[in-house]
């Protein structure tokens, strides 16, 4: 049985065919599958530590942890402060940080939108930080709208010891 | 002049003269197929397979009438179902939906039982469902987001097409009539759509029976077909000086 005659043109029309049957082909071995990325989706607020001088310092508490959640890293880092996740389910986070006796409360509430870039990201937008604890440097939260929403560069705050 | 001489002169002028092939207009036969290849994806549904960047669950059917010796008329029907996971596993859509399209080829090859290269155009219209999904994970407050934006949001399209189609009698050699009477046809398409859908995040991605949401989309089809003939195709040759049918051929 002769599937093709022999003639140019038959075998042009021969040739276009399977062309096209191996592009198809090709094009459906090249839809890769997607890593499957555990994507965190939690914003971190970095709050540094200063002292007297406006200079950010290590600082240690017994305790840092988010309401009803696992602790934190209990000490910062002068250069990276503490990472402090934001919940992308409500808009709120309440932070503890305990020394000694005193537990001291950091409440942030804020506004979220999703909006899609490599992968959806949750921009936030602080409207408020609240804390117990020593002053918060107002130089960021006096510009929150425009400094402070999202931008990880300058989404953060700083307390003095 | 006797009379085997006006013979012999009007055979030779009609051979000499340009001439063109007409045939009636009627249905002589008619080819029925589907796409064999990407067809082969229904066995496999689309659910199995969202870890895939794209993938979709495709079949079509197809029916051209031959009325003419160059012309058909073409009716192609089917059913997608697509997914795209998109934005690194963020966003998860699928479309499903059935799809019509009508038109006709034009055969621009010299006619041939064996093979013809078409040229046609399609009208296409759709009704469809959309879902889309947004998942978000938050690690440390053990929190997560599925947001719906489309919830099996009902919508409908129509398209144009343009067509070149190669059909290529696959076994023209053998014995078997069933085998002698299968085509093979690879199209070329460039779709259009007529207006632009608003290039929302959430809305229409993946349109049944056109592809990806952009203005212009090329494709490429194969239709495995079954030609079955009603009646014979009576051919002509038209003589332009006289204007006398001949009847030269039958298929």
């Amino acid at each position: 049985m002769r599937m093709f005659g022999n003639s140019s043109r038959e075998y042009k029309m021969k040739i276009a065919i399977y062309t096209s049957m191996f592009l198809c082909l090709l094009f459906s071995l090249s839809c890769k599958k997607v890593k499957q990325k555990n994507i965190n989706s939690e914003k971190t607020f970095d709050l540094f530590v200063l002292d007297t001088l406006d200079s950010p310092v290590n600082k240690c508490y017994d305790r840092v942890w988010g309401a009803g959640r696992a602790d934190l890293m209990p000490c910062s880092n002068f250069a990276e402060g503490f990472k402090l996740p934001m919940n992308i389910k409500i808009d709120s986070s309440v932070f503890y940080f305990k020394s000694g006796d005193r537990t001291d409360t950091l409440t942030f509430k804020y506004t979220k939108q999703f909006e899609p870039n490599a992968e959806f990201e949750v921009i936030f937008t602080i409207k408020q930080i609240k804390c117990t604890m020593g002053n918060l440097n107002l130089k960021c939260i006096q510009h929150l709208n425009q400094s402070c929403n999202g931008n990880q560069a300058s989404f953060s705050a700083s307390i003095y010891q | 002049m006797g009379i085997k001489r006006v013979f012999l002169l009007l055979f030779i002028s009609s051979t000499l003269a340009q001439a063109q092939y007409v045939s009636q207009w009627s249905l002589d036969a008619i080819r029925l197929g589907f796409d064999p290849i990407k067809s082969v994806s229904m066995f496999s549904s689309v659910d199995k397979h969202k870890d895939k960047s794209v993938y979709f669950n495709y079949t079509e059917a197809y029916l051209e009438l031959l009325i003419h010796l160059r012309t058909s008329v073409v009716v192609e029907g089917g059913y997608s179902r697509s997914h795209w996971n998109r934005y690194n596993n963020t966003f998860l859509y699928d479309s499903k939906g059935y799809f019509l399209k009508f038109g006709l080829d034009f055969n621009v090859t010299e006619p041939n039982p064996d093979f013809e290269v078409d040229l046609g155009w399609r009208i296409g219209v759709n009704k469809m469902r959309e879902n889309a999904v947004m998942q978000l994970k938050g690690d440390y407050w053990g929190t997560e987001i599925n947001e719906t934006p489309l919830n099996n949001q009902s919508g409908s399209l129509f398209w144009g097409e343009i067509v070149l189609d190669g059909k290529y009698k696959l076994f023209r050699s053998s014995n078997s009539i069933v085998l002698q009477n299968l085509w093979f046809h690879t199209s070329f398409r460039m779709r259009f759509k007529p207006r632009d859908i608003s290039e929302t995040y959430d809305q229409y991605y993946l349109i049944p029976g056109y592809g990806f949401n952009n203005r212009v989309m090329p494709g490429l089809h194969f239709t495995l077909s079954y030609f079955i003939k009603f009646r014979e195709r009576k051919i002509y040759r038209i003589h332009h000086a006289y204007d006398s049918k001949v009847l030269i051929n039958k298929r």
